[in-house]
């Protein structure tokens, strides 16, 4: 799709990182080139060249970057200013100058500027306490205060609150209970309960587990067996369930879940960052 | 998170190609306008174009009369309907809904009439889900009300986790509120223990019910605000010395123990001199204990020996926990002798005070302070820390007989 | 009458097809036919649509219900020109032991705000096969339904409690016990895994089917009891869910013993009809103005096909072919002869046989079809409902539920004025037995009507009234009744076919089953009704309420 293709090159690209296998199959310039296209003057990045701004697009630029090691290309003041004038009072974080508040929000502003380093640009303690705001009964989180918990929106919080060290908020055996009552009989996660198995839900419940030590709750097998059920063996893509139509979204993902489950032949992807391990290591050990 | 819809059949790209032209040039004709709705309906996603009908109607906006801008508003609802239709779950359709909805007048009605066909459709589309808490929050719609929905959606299907959910959500605010017919807890704790019952006997394997079940044991057992429950020296105790710590201990983390918040007085002088800090804190200053030194100023100075100090939160509100909920007031008093001759001696034995675990047990041989300690830990239990009520005891017996009948019957199959 | 009223001449002359009566049965294959490109006639004698499938003013329906049990004159054959040979049709009487009673004059004043129906209680199935054929045939454009709104189920103890007859049924039944709960929604789910294991192995997949070949041959009554459901839940799911008619605990002596693999079959039925379609509440609907609007429906796509519609035109006899006795066609009332390849014709009709004549040529090409059992019913006009604030419910009475020797279970529909068949403030009740002779029947008839309605004759309300002070729950007071007993008559594949009387099942499922094999029998190579696409999108339930 036209209007997310910054994040569809985020999926690809890491995917390719995570097969080991990014040098060998993209063109590093021209990638490069067209992210920078797709800056808008106030410092974000747009979905694709000539579209407004948001923070979702900005973290997926910053994080192609981060897998070619050209962060250096970026103004990095520019867009931390666009991200820091994000967050509001309360230290949730706005998508856009339009307003739309949601703790997606507060992990891509707080993974963008962790990435850039430049974290304490902004109001970490506020940021922290509305993501906790969004904290649910079940021990999960949802988009805004009173939210239903939903297991993507529980990896931005839990994401967040790991990048900024602040995993002791989470009730880790509830939430670890919530989470991995998400595997269904199939093998396959939910996002929540009574709903249909999803190959995205390899990553966003996995890492969450992951970041909360409770990753052994859950059978790692029969998980590693429905994503690959989930591939196209003609293609090579991945879908969302055993025979439906594969796409690089749900490539992605069942790459980075694979990943995450130490499938062999792998690069380790890091649970918070959601880029490679050495990616990561990268960045913040220099 | 996401949604993948199909690439529409129609020539997209020169749509899209022209209303980039018309959002570069700020061009907000009728027929610039169209054309963006018709992009729209082909990707409710396109982030972008519901950017340009903002600002289409940003520019409007400014001339129009308040006709013509509700006709407009009329007009943007519309849109979005359309792109409701084609993806349920677009967030960028719900959000220009918030947005436009939050400019001016629009029907209560209209809204939630859109939201229950909406969520009969898909009953556990989320972002109808929080559009109803939205709507229900600009529009002062009681939870009461609210609550009778979520009964109806259980009704029609009781493996319906988002209602659940959102029970759980509206009793709280009706819980904290203290509305009549949530209060007092236990009453309708008992009706919602016999409503979720019937979730999970029917289906025990339905994951929603349990859930709901553990919310319910939670409000059962659980204190909802923050309390104080023990404090050295205890309340009634005798102290005889004139340099010593004063603890708190809470149940749970707060912050917010300032001498504002805490007053602390000896007869009936306020001290002023304090600084409370916490004994072990997160890195946003919550801490569970808290932890300052006295030292009774200028002891001579007050005429009798023997003096009272109270110490007191019922002044202020400050003592908040991680949610944000108020400490209930609480104060406790006790006495100090002050005594000349011992003095010194506290002073020495003041400073081996140690909280760490190796130091403990040096202090049995030291009589005056074993004394001390000794009354800290008897002290646990004496501020209102519920001793649980009769009804909570009873009601998890209840439960747990309950629940064992399920296990008995569930053997069967 | 015949002599005042002139006849239309009917033209053409000669027809693929000429199908008398427009019962359901006859009504669906004329729209077959048309459908599949036959030029059809079709022809009733009475000025409404229906026959035994009409729904009527209470006026009419009395004089339907009598005209029925009339034998009209003129039998025997006469030869007529052109090698032919004319034997008189007569009517047979399907409706005997008639007893219409009338409490209140005032109900007469409201005859026609009525709509009877002659064949109650009826409804559908949301999933049930007239459901997908009204959707096939695109009938369905022509009828409105709306839902029943309740079910109750008569419990051991004389009590109407709700029928739990789905997931959220159970959860919402205030009667079952939690561990109730349990066991039923637990055997649901058991039956609901069974079937898509079968499902599964039939497209290749694992085999894993839950129930065994053994006990799905063995009878239903006696598998529920193996799975150890108590007595209660059993009776419920036997008679309130899969619809038995026979005590099922009777031993040897059961007339209709329903086998597991039957049983299932119903309740899966039952189960896919709960939330078909998403304005649909319950498993059961009703068609908005009465059970006539069925074959009107099927009437109406058939007139859109191409068939010739004729009604208030009795058919005096049938043209047989002298020498051969093969059927050439029909002589109507007006002296009009029509031919045609085939024949259609409605139980209610048959061939006198005069003893001038060789019976073998009759029999040659019609056979008259045997009674095949009796079926008490009766309709009751109340005033109120039997439970407050509900307009249409079902009510089933299981074997022995109201005096112990009840053979069979009795089934109660009642409708309000919501679903267009009455005036506001008053009921319809339509009450339906199996029985073996009317005394039976006629038993099980009155001891519903005692059992739900207070009942006193016109001018003793008041005093009446006060002898109810002891009964808690106010009864509805009936204001009239009419009592009946009818033929059951299967359909007959002769070379002139003979469609079905209406049977004592609650929904068209054993019917439209009769009728698509007289379908395939007349016309074995043209299809019943092809296929058409967008059969989900086109349904039409009530109030598909769209955004403003």
């Amino acid at each position: 799709m036209e209007h997310l293709r910054i994040n569809g090159a985020y999926w690809g690209l890491t995917t390719l990182d995570i097969l080991d296998k990014l040098a060998a199959a993209v063109d590093q310039e021209t990638i490069i080139s067209w992210v920078m296209s797709c800056q808008h003057e106030s410092g974000g990045f747009g979905g694709n060249e000539g579209h407004d701004p948001h923070l979702l697009y900005t973290l997926s630029a910053i994080q192609i970057l981060a897998l070619f090691n050209k962060i250096d290309t970026l103004d990095i003041e520019k867009v931390t200013s666009y991200i820091t004038a994000l967050q509001n009072e309360d230290g949730s974080f706005s998508g856009d100058k339009w307003g739309e508040i949601d703790t997606r929000f507060s992990y891509v502003a707080i993974c963008s500027l962790a990435l850039l380093k430049q974290l304490d640009k902004i109001n970490v303690g506020k940021a922290v306490s509305y993501i906790i705001s969004c904290k649910n009964l079940d021990g999960g989180f949802g988009c805004t205060p009173g939210a239903e918990s939903h297991a993507g929106q529980i990896f931005c919080c839990v994401g967040a609150l790991a990048i900024t060290g602040s995993l002791h908020y989470v009730d880790k055996d509830l939430l670890g209970w919530w989470l991995c009552e998400r595997q269904v009989k199939s093998g396959g996660l939910n996002g929540r309960p009574e709903k249909l198995p999803d190959v995205c839900y390899s990553w966003w419940v996995l890492s969450s587990l992951i970041m909360i030590d409770r990753v052994h709750w859950i059978d790692k097998e029969k998980l590693v067996k429905f994503i690959l059920d989930c591939q196209d063996k003609e293609n090579g893509g991945i879908s969302d369930r055993p025979d439906d139509a594969v796409d690089v979204f749900h490539t992605y993902f069942g790459v980075a879940g694979l990943s995450l489950l130490e499938y062999p032949g792998l690069k380790a992807i890091d649970p918070a960052y959601a880029l490679p391990v050495d990616v990561i290591s990268r960045i913040l050990l220099h | 998170m996401h949604q993948l819809s199909r690439r529409p059949s129609f020539d997209h790209s020169s749509l899209q190609t022209q209303f980039l032209h018309n959002h570069h040039n700020n061009i907000y004709t009728k027929k610039a306008l169209e054309l963006n709705a018709k992009l729209i309906e082909a990707n409710p996603e396109f982030m972008t174009a519901w950017n340009y009908r903002k600002l289409a109607f940003q520019h409007s906006q400014s001339e129009a009369d308040s006709d013509r801008i509700q006709a407009i508003i009329d007009e943007e609802l519309r849109v979005v309907e359309i792109a409701l239709r084609k993806n349920f779950k677009s967030y960028g359709a719900w959000q220009h809904r918030k947005w436009v909805i939050s400019k001016g007048n629009s029907s209560t009605e209209r809204e939630l009439k859109l939201l229950n066909l909406f969520q009969k459709r898909d009953t556990r589309n989320f972002h109808a889900w929080n559009y109803r808490r939205f709507i229900t929050g600009l529009k002062n719609i009681s939870d009461d009300k609210e609550l009778q929905f979520t009964t109806d959606m259980i009704n029609d299907n009781f493996s319906n986790y988002s209602a659940w959910h959102n029970r759980s959500v509206l009793l709280s605010h009706l819980l904290e509120k203290k509305v009549e017919g949530y209060f007092p807890k236990e009453i309708f704790l008992k009706e919602e223990y016999e409503f979720v019952r019937n979730a999970v006997f029917t289906d025990p394997d339905d994951q929603s019910g349990w859930f709901y079940h553990l919310w319910l044991l939670d409000q059962t057992v659980n204190v909802d605000t923050p309390i104080l429950v023990s404090s050295w020296p205890p309340h009634g105790s005798e102290i005889n010395k004139t340099t010593f710590p004063i603890v708190l201990c809470f149940n749970e983390p707060v912050e917010g123990v300032t001498l504002h918040t805490v007053s602390l007085q000896i007869e009936n002088d306020l001290f002023t001199n304090v600084t409370w800090s916490p004994l072990s804190t997160n890195k946003f200053n919550h801490g569970q204990t808290w932890l300052t030194h006295l030292t009774i100023p200028q002891a001579e100075l007050y005429s009798s020996k023997i003096f009272q100090v109270k110490i007191s939160s019922e002044s202020s509100q400050g003592v908040i926990s991680l949610s944000g909920v108020p400490c209930r007031p609480w104060s406790f008093t006790f006495t100090v002798s002050v005594s000349h001759d011992l003095q010194n001696v506290e002073e020495r034995s003041l400073r081996r005070i140690s909280f760490t675990d190796e130091n403990f047990a040096k202090f049995d041989v030291n009589s005056n302070v074993t004394d001390l300690l000794k009354s800290y830990f008897e002290v646990t239990g004496n501020y209102e820390q519920p001793a649980p009520s009769k009804w909570k005891s009873e009601m998890i017996s209840s439960e747990i007989e309950q629940y064992q009948e399920l296990l008995t019957s569930a053997e069967w199959y | 009458m015949a002599e005042t009223e002139p006849y239309p001449p009917i033209d053409p002359t000669n027809f693929d097809l000429i199908v008398i009566g427009t019962g359901l049965p006859e009504s669906i294959i004329a729209a077959a036919a048309s459908t599949a490109g036959k030029s059809v006639l079709h022809l009733d004698p009475n000025p409404h649509y229906g026959s035994h499938y009409s729904s009527l003013s209470l006026l009419d329906l009395t004089s339907f219900l009598n005209s029925q049990t009339l034998n009209p004159q003129n039998s025997g054959t006469e030869d007529a020109p052109d090698h032919t040979t004319a034997v008189n049709v007569i009517t047979r009487t399907i409706y005997s032991d008639i007893e219409i009673s009338c409490y209140d004059d005032s109900v007469t004043e409201h005859s026609r705000k009525l709509n009877l129906d002659v064949a109650g209680p009826r409804v559908l199935f949301c999933a049930d096969a007239a459901v997908d054929l009204l959707l096939k045939s695109s009938a369905n454009q022509y009828v409105e339904f709306k839902n029943i709104d309740a079910s109750y189920v008569c419990d051991g103890n004389g009590e109407l409690v709700s029928v739990p007859d789905s997931k959220s049924a159970v959860f919402k039944d205030r009667t079952l016990k939690y561990s109730e709960k349990n066991q039923l929604n637990s055997f649901f789910k058991l039956v609901q895994g069974h079937l898509e294991a079968v499902r599964a192995g039939d497209s290749g997949g694992d085999d894993g089917r839950i129930v065994s070949d053994e006990d799905l041959d063995s009878p239903f009554g006696v598998f529920l009891e193996k799975m150890k459901l108590p007595p209660k839940i059993k009776s419920i799911i036997l008679y309130a869910i899969a619809m038995v008619d026979y005590d099922q605990d009777a031993g040897e002596s059961c007339k209709d013993v329903l086998s597991t693999r039957d049983g299932i079959a119903r309740l899966a039925l039952y189960h896919s009809s709960v939330g078909r379609f998403p304005n649909a509440l319950g498993a059961l609907i009703y068609p908005l103005y009465g059970q006539g609007e069925l074959p009107q429906a099927f009437c109406r796509r058939a007139a859109v096909k191409g068939c010739l519609y004729v009604l208030r035109m009795p058919v005096i006899s049938f043209l047989l072919n002298k020498d051969s006795g093969d059927y050439k066609g029909v002589k109507l009332i007006s002296g009009q002869e029509i031919t045609s390849n085939k024949l259609v014709v409605d139980p209610s009709f048959i061939l006198t046989s005069s003893p001038s004549e060789s019976v073998h040529d009759v029999s040659k090409v019609f056979d008259a079809g045997g009674v095949g059992g009796k079926l008490a019913r009766c309709i009751c006009i109340t005033k109120g409902s039997i439970k407050p604030d509900t307009s249409s419910c079902l009510v089933i009475y299981p074997p022995r539920s109201l005096y112990p020797d009840q053979a069979t279970s009795i089934r109660v529909l009642q409708l309000g004025s919501s679903l267009g068949v009455c005036p506001s403030g008053m009921f319809v009740f339509y009450v339906s037995a199996v029985c073996d002779n009317a005394l039976e029947g006629k038993k099980a008839l009155h001891a519903v009507i005692d059992s739900l309605f207070s009942v006193h004759t016109s001018g003793t309300a008041e005093s009446s009234s006060t002898d109810q002070i002891e009964s808690t729950e106010v009864k509805p007071t009936l204001l009239w009744s009419a009592l009946y007993m009818q033929d059951v008559i299967e359909g007959s594949m002769g070379p002139v076919v003979m469609t079905p009387t209406p049977d004592g099942n609650l929904n068209y499922n054993g019917l439209l089953h009769t009728t698509s094999k007289l379908f395939r029998k007349l016309y074995p190579d043209d299809e019943f009704f092809p296929e058409t696409s967008n059969i989900e999108t086109s349904e039409k339930l009530e109030d598909d309420s769209e955004l403003a």
